[in-house]
């Protein structure tokens, strides 16, 4: 059997073993080493498992996760759910489908301090499904916003999986964070936008609330301005360079507590419930990162993505249609797997395909180009059926609407999905905008 | 995903409850570590920009401090089934299968650390006569090491204890 077969019938192996439940950590780890074990010796697989562990995590772009983890867990108990929502609505509720709007500019705001989408969907359900229901939304269109603004929570930055596609393409995370911000807003406005035609084609499903005064709408933004400042001071010092990522996500990581216990009242009990969320969500994502980094070595032994890259560059397939291919297995792939797992096990394959490729960008570029694409792809994973982690949570919150309904609900917000997707592809320079401006 | 583990119950039996006792101590530990390692990036970073004073060792300090807080958090992600799998195969499964699907994820799991384990003890051997170090802390690499291993020797009877568990619920 020649490396490249064995490449790929280990990731046959593996998509059994996925199949069968295996955690998704282990299969990776068990077709790594079984497979260095067939193509390679044992000594080689030996040899790698007595300080593999170790090197892989003393690094410092990984320290990153925790901190912004923890970031995320503290946001959660700091009440900033609810004053987004509030500050949204004071200024949306008031038109058609407006607490829908605010829903997911809620969430937007959200997920420029929590970086995981379904912490993200989840905080602002709590808040917003009460009023969304009081104000007889239809079930459909109360979940589907909510599922789709949790999407933002990875797009716009900080965002964990951005980290992880940075450190995975040996790029750096300010330049991915930069690029991600236009994007993430495009996504937020695309959501808002598509809310604002599906009320005009069904207005019964989200009757308007009712009109905010300005003097509530001044108090509203009042009070959002803890999540304000830790925006600007985390994400405006990694910009500018003043700050490494780890220590924006220090810094708030911080800030995000000491809002938590002085505004949202936590107490030891939140702030230990916060230790473990942060711990089995690292624990998790720093198992998959050493399984995706020993079965990489199997698969770099084979050099099956190396060959795989040649033969399609030798071939004179289009750059374009390649890309278009990956996006088709993203997409497959998406509706069972979930966002993290699914950056984990095909950045490392493509990304040596893509760079391989003549798409007539510099390198920096094309990264941050292709990895911005590559998580929206990802992400839209989360809200189509079968698996779409984030309709599950969001309906799982929503007593009496049928799971249905929410897949139904959330097609209109997938519509603009894919058209930001093709604007994206199609004009570079929108994500490169940010990276290009902030460069100089 | 781990978000969702919220719902999850806990153990009743007294061997559950200890296993769990014990791994959430060292997560919280951890916490606590990785709590103190936020703010002494803070810290260098208000001397630096207010005071000029700057602690060149922050990186290490920080990178170093991370694997061990990232061992520390391990045995309570298993514990609680934290690792993200595949369930949408499945899903319409009957419980019994999928409990002997679970029970023999955890075996392997237990066989992993065991194997990792007798290698790590090994690579902890070599790093000590290799004596390598952070360049400006002279942090030695070993030292992580037996915090990794004391936390691996926890995560053996934990998968032991989860195969058990789904091994039983498939007999009930």
């Amino acid at each position: 059997m020649s490396g490249v077969e064995a490449g790929f019938a280990g990731f046959t192996v593996l998509l059994f073993l996925l199949a069968i439940r295996m955690p998704i950590a282990l299969a990776m780890i068990v077709v790594g080493l079984g497979g260095l074990l067939f193509v390679g010796s044992p000594k080689i697989m030996l040899n790698m498992l007595k300080n593999q562990m170790f090197y892989q995590y003393l690094n410092y772009d990984l320290s990153v996760i925790p901190l912004f983890l923890l970031m995320g867990q503290f946001a959660s108990k700091a009440g900033f759910s609810t004053a987004l929502f509030k500050a949204a609505n004071a200024f949306l509720g008031h038109r058609k489908g407006g607490i829908a709007m605010a829903a997911v500019g809620g969430c937007a705001g959200f997920g420029a301090i929590c970086g995981s989408s379904l912490a993200t969907a989840a905080a602002m359900a709590q808040v917003a499904l009460p009023e969304l229901k009081r104000h007889n939304y239809s079930g459909a269109l109360a979940t589907g916003a909510l599922a789709a603004g949790g999407t933002l929570g990875i797009l716009i930055p900080p965002s964990i999986i951005l980290v992880i596609a940075a450190v995975l393409t040996e790029g750096n995370i300010e330049t991915l964070f930069q690029a991600a911000l236009i994007p993430g807003i495009m996504a937020a406005l695309g959501y808002i936008l598509a809310i604002a035609i599906y009320v005009r084609i069904w207005p019964t499903e989200g009757p308007a609330g009712k009109r905010s005064s300005s003097e509530e709408r001044i108090h509203s933004l009042l009070k959002i301005w803890p999540v304000l400042m830790i925006f600007i001071i985390v994400i405006g010092g990694i910009y500018a360079g003043i700050f490494t990522p780890t220590q924006g996500a220090a810094v708030g990581a911080a800030g995000t507590g000491l809002t938590a216990f002085i505004l949202g009242g936590m107490r030891l009990k939140g702030f230990v419930e916060s230790l473990l969320g942060t711990a089995s969500t690292t624990a998790m994502i720093f198992l998959v990162l050493f399984g995706a980094g020993v079965l990489n070595s199997f698969l770099g032994y084979t050099g099956t993505p190396r060959l795989v890259a040649s033969f399609i560059s030798d071939s004179s397939v289009s750059p374009m249609l390649v890309l278009l291919i990956m996006i088709a297995i993203f997409v497959m792939l998406g509706c069972l797997m979930d966002s993290l797992s699914m950056i984990l096990l095909l950045l490392p394959i493509f990304w040596p395909i893509i760079l391989g490729l003549d798409f007539g960008m510099e390198v920096d570029d094309l990264r941050a180009w292709f990895c911005i694409i590559a998580l929206i792809v990802v992400e839209i994973g989360l809200i189509t059926p079968p698996v779409g982690l984030n309709v599950f949570i969001i309906n799982s919150m929503a007593d009496g609407v049928p799971m249905r309904e929410s897949f139904i609900g959330v097609t209109p917000f997938l519509i603009t999905d894919a058209i930001r997707v093709a604007a994206l592809i199609t004009l570079p320079g929108i994500t490169l905008l940010l990276p290009h401006l902030l460069a100089r | 995903m781990p978000e969702l583990i919220q719902d999850w119950r806990g153990p009743t039996d007294p061997i559950g409850k200890l296993l769990l006792y014990i791994s959430r101590f060292l997560a919280i530990a951890g916490g606590i570590l990785l709590c103190g390692l936020g703010l002494t990036t803070v810290i260098t970073i208000i001397l630096i920009q207010f005071l000029g004073i700057a602690f060149v060792g922050e990186f290490e300090v920080v990178s170093f401090g991370m694997v061990l807080t990232v061992y520390l958090f391990m045995p309570y992600c298993q514990m609680v089934g934290g690792n993200v799998i595949v369930d949408v195969f499945t899903i319409k499964a009957p419980p019994r299968l999928r409990a002997i699907f679970d029970s023999l994820s955890s075996l392997v799991f237990a066989a992993f650390w065991i194997l990792l384990m007798w290698r790590m003890a090994i690579g902890m051997s070599e790093m000590m006569t290799r004596q390598q170090t952070t360049a400006a802390l002279k942090l030695e690499y070993w030292w992580t090491f037996p915090v990794a291993l004391s936390c691996f020797s926890l995560l053996i009877p934990i998968c032991i204890y989860t195969t058990w568990k789904k091994i039983s619920e498939r007999a009930s």
